[in-house]
């Protein structure tokens, strides 16, 4: 009984060893990807704000983290943003193909990629998004029938 | 001519950081109504393009303390804001505001809007 017990310990603690070492990969994993984007963000707004200014050369953005904190802020200015200064932004995201890549992700598995892609072509309200809105799936798609509206999608 | 932008999303600051900018204004930035206050006094811009709600101090209580300072009682203000209801407007409009600019808004116009008002604040040869 007492080696039992005493095999109950080790491997409890064991558990606790495990769970403290992934925490700590976690929060490095975070902490590298807050460094990154605090790096990344000045020069995405700025990559951003001198294409709508006319004043700087093509946007180029390099790699999955870097996209997704690009679109994010992209997301954030399009909120901020009317007339053609939005319409040139919406015309960016789509020539960097996050329009396609969120089209791609309506098909998705995972029903957060599902949803985030949906809101992603909510919040750029483009007709190209339309015809892949109307193909997916709509009782999965929350995001989808708001979309259609926005973009007159539902009057044609 | 300098410009001071303040304005706490560094987005949307560095937007109209980049417009202006490239129209050849001389551009400073404040993330909030406190650094705004501070760049007011000591960098003596031409004109202010002010957030309404700003962490620290917001636009109006920028405005107030600025038109108490000598030093900054004329600075031109063009204010944006989230918005329009009549009280702000006119609350901005007493306190001295020369132009209103709801988000969401469009750079190019704003750019237009601070041209006319360095125009008629006696500012007429542009941004050079």
């Amino acid at each position: 009984m007492p080696r039992a017990l005493a095999d109950i310990v080790v491997g409890l603690a064991g558990l606790v060893v495990l769970q403290v070492l992934l925490l700590i990969v976690i929060r490095m994993a975070a902490l590298r990807r807050a460094r990154r984007a605090r790096r990344f963000r000045p020069v995405a707004e700025m990559a951003l704000g001198s294409y709508l200014a006319d004043s700087g050369d093509e946007v180029v953005i390099a790699g999955r983290g870097e996209r997704a904190l690009f679109l994010a802020i992209a997301k954030d200015a399009l909120t901020d943003l009317r007339g053609d200064d939005r319409d040139r932004l919406v015309d960016l995201l789509v020539r960097l193909g996050f329009v396609h890549d969120a089209m791609r992700g309506l098909r998705a598995q995972r029903r957060v990629t599902r949803r985030r892609a949906a809101e992603t072509l909510a919040a750029l309200a483009t007709p190209l998004a339309v015809p892949a809105l109307g193909d997916a799936g709509r009782p999965r798609l929350p995001g989808a029938h708001h979309m259609r509206l926005y973009s007159g999608g539902d009057r044609r | 001519m300098k410009i001071l932008i303040a304005e706490d999303s560094s987005t949307v600051r560095r937007l109209v950081a980049s417009r202006l900018a490239a129209d050849g204004y001389q551009v400073i930035e404040a993330a909030d109504g406190e650094e705004a206050l501070t760049l007011a006094r000591s960098e003596q811009p031409d004109l202010l393009v002010l957030d309404k709600t700003m962490p620290k101090y917001d636009g109006f209580e920028v405005i107030r303390a600025l038109r108490d300072d000598p030093l900054t009682k004329t600075l031109p203000i063009v204010m944006l804001t989230e918005r329009t209801g009549d009280d702000d407007v006119l609350s901005g409009l007493s306190l001295g505001v020369e132009e209103y600019m709801p988000k969401p808004f469009s750079p190019h116009e704003l750019s237009a809007r601070v041209r006319r008002v360095l125009a008629h604040t006696g500012h007429a040869a542009g941004p050079s």
